[in-house]
Formats: C-alpha cells, sequence, structure tokens
C-alpha cells in the first residue's frame, strides 16, 4: 500500500490510454467490445411458452426472465466501463490542474 | 458455440443468431399423440397415456438448445471482458502511474473481474442445464414415439385378428374398469400432473435463486 510519503507517478497519456483502451471497440478485444459482443443476445434465445410443454411452462417463463436480467446486467457493466474510463479522465485531469496550479504558484513566488 | 453433446434431431440445431428454425419434431409428437389416441379408442385402458404424453406436447428441444448455445458463448465473451479489463491494467507499469488512486482503481478492476467471472459462471451452467434437458427432451420424444408406434400397431393387429397377448390383457383391463373408474384414473393422473408442475415451479424458482447470482 502506498502511504501519502511515498513518490507518485502520473504519466497522464498512459492513465488516458488505459481509460480509452477499456471501452475503444475498433479492434474487438477491449472489455466493452467483448460485453457489447455478449450483449447483442442471439435473437431467439428467448424460449417462449412453447419450448417445455405444459409441465415445463414454469422453466421457460423463468429462463426467458433470466434471459431480461442478463441482458439488464451485461448493460450495466458495459456502462460501469464506460465510468471507469471516467473517471481515469478525471484522474489524468486533476494532474493537469495540479501541475497548472503548481507552476502558477511558482511564478508568483 | 457448438460445444456439448446433442442428440441428433431431423434438421439439426440452428444456431441461436439465425433467425427463425426449431419445431422440426413437432411433427414426431403430433404423431405419437395421434398414435396414442388411436390405441386408446379401441383399449380405452390406454386414454391415461393420451393425457400424460399431452401435456408434454409441444416440446421444442431445438430452441433448448439454442438458448444453451446462446449462453455459453456469452459466458465465454464476459469473462473474455474481464480478463481483458485485468490484462490492460496491468500493462500500465508502476513507471507510469504509481499512487493512491491506482490503487483504488486496482481494486475496482479486480471487482469487476470478479463480477465479470461469476456472470460467466451463472451463464455456464444455465447452458449446461438447457443442454441436459434438451437432450432428456429429444429422449422422450423418440422414446414416446417408438412406443406409440408400437401400442398402436398391436391395439390394430389385436383388433383385426382379435388376438394377441398384449390385445386381450388391455381389453380385459379396459372391461373391468367402469366408467367411473377410468374418471378417477384420469383425476389421479391430472393430480400428478399438476403435482410435476409444482416441482418444475419449484425447479425454476431454485434454478433462479441459487444459479443466476451473477447474472443480477
Amino acid at each position: 500500500m502506498l502511504s501519502d510519503e511515498s513518490a507518485r507517478i502520473y504519466d497522464r497519456s498512459a492513465i488516458k490510454r488505459l481509460g480509452d483502451a477499456l471501452v475503444d471497440d475498433t479492434t474487438g478485444t477491449s472489455p466493452v467490445s467483448h460485453l457489447e459482443e455478449a450483449g447483442v443476445f442471439p435473437p431467439n434465445m428467448r424460449l417462449g411458452w412453447g419450448a417445455l410443454g405444459v409441465v415445463g411452462f414454469p422453466l421457460a417463463r423463468e429462463h426467458d426472465r433470466i434471459v431480461a436480467s442478463a441482458e439488464r446486467k451485461l448493460g450495466d457493466m458495459a456502462q460501469s466501463l464506460r465510468g471507469h474510463r471516467d473517471e481515469l479522465y478525471t484522474a489524468s485531469g486533476n494532474v493537469d490542474t495540479a501541475e497548472m496550479e503548481n507552476t502558477e504558484n511558482v511564478r508568483r513566488i | 458455440m457448438s460445444g456439448g453433446f446433442k442428440l441428433p434431431i431431423p434438421g439439426g440445431t440452428p444456431s441461436p443468431y439465425e433467425s427463425g428454425g426449431g419445431g422440426d419434431l413437432l411433427w414426431m409428437q403430433l404423431t405419437t399423440l395421434g398414435e396414442y389416441a388411436f390405441a386408446a379408442a379401441i383399449l380405452p385402458v390406454l386414454q391415461k397415456s393420451v393425457l400424460k404424453y399431452g401435456l408434454t406436447v409441444p416440446v421444442d428441444p431445438q430452441l433448448l438448445h439454442k438458448a444453451a448455445d446462446g449462453w455459453s458463448a456469452i459466458s465465454g465473451n464476459v469473462s473474455a471482458s474481464g480478463e481483458s479489463m485485468r490484462d490492460q491494467h496491468d500493462s500500465v507499469s508502476a513507471a507510469s502511474w504509481q499512487a493512491l488512486d491506482r490503487a483504488a482503481f486496482g481494486q475496482k478492476v479486480t471487482e469487476f473481474a470478479m463480477g465479470s467471472q461469476a456472470a460467466a459462471d451463472s451463464a455456464h451452467r444455465l447452458s449446461w442445464i438447457l443442454r441436459v434437458l434438451a437432450n432428456l427432451w429429444t429422449a422422450w420424444i423418440y422414446f414416446n414415439f417408438a412406443t406409440a408406434t408400437f401400442t398402436a400397431w398391436l391395439a390394430l393387429a389385436g383388433a383385426l385378428s382379435g388376438g394377441g397377448r398384449f390385445y386381450a390383457e388391455m381389453q380385459a383391463r379396459s372391461v373391468a374398469l367402469s366408467i367411473e373408474q377410468r374418471l378417477l384414473v384420469l383425476r389421479n393422473e391430472v393430480l400428478w400432473d399438476l403435482f410435476g408442475l409444482l416441482v418444475a415451479c419449484g425447479a425454476a424458482w431454485g434454478y433462479d435463486k441459487i444459479l443466476t447470482n451473477g447474472l443480477k
């Protein structure tokens, strides 16, 4: 664990790059693109009423409910990755602001 | 995508990403039902079989295989998502970013990777259950088709030639049962099916509560 006194290193471009890499979908290998691939649910994944006969309809209905909640969950996960990207941007921006203020202080002194 | 054992089904099992498809076993189920009904018309003691089988129609194992393939693909993608996030985080070296917020972000990465693994595990379990269910239903359809064809053939042969041990026994049992007794048998069958329905509700409840934590 880092303490406040230990050296802090911020490579702003590396932090931003990490944020971009989380949501980049040009190569199809980023976390978000994997999720989006998963999130595009197969069109006929829902079983409907006729898949398990009369006696199995509670199972078919429950399955379709689970499909709906999984779709929501994957959407939320992708959203949280975008949130992480924004946090990384903010972190990088904070460093910019701190440096700018530091430079101003030095100049004033 | 097409992983897992699949009992062969006429028409194959279409990919979950293709629209339409499925329902190729419906004709077999309807034929089975027709054969049971035909046999029951000759030998009323077989009415129970018509009711018992009728309540499981229509079943479409191809849809179940499709859903199983879909869950399997989802499982792989969700798991890959968590892994790639961890890899990307680890690829930023300590020489580029070393601070308290890095440790906090690392914690989030771990949480995300664990969450995605849990979701992938749930999806994998669902895929497995659906695969087993699809194969059991397929076996049930084939088994009943064979049984019904045989029963209908024996009933027809018996009615035409008036002989045969099976026919004689079934006819004797049909004659021995009064209408009230036959209704009683059918009522008991309905009660058993209601019980089956309750078990299915319980299974659905358990399936939802125990096996899908990662997907909520």
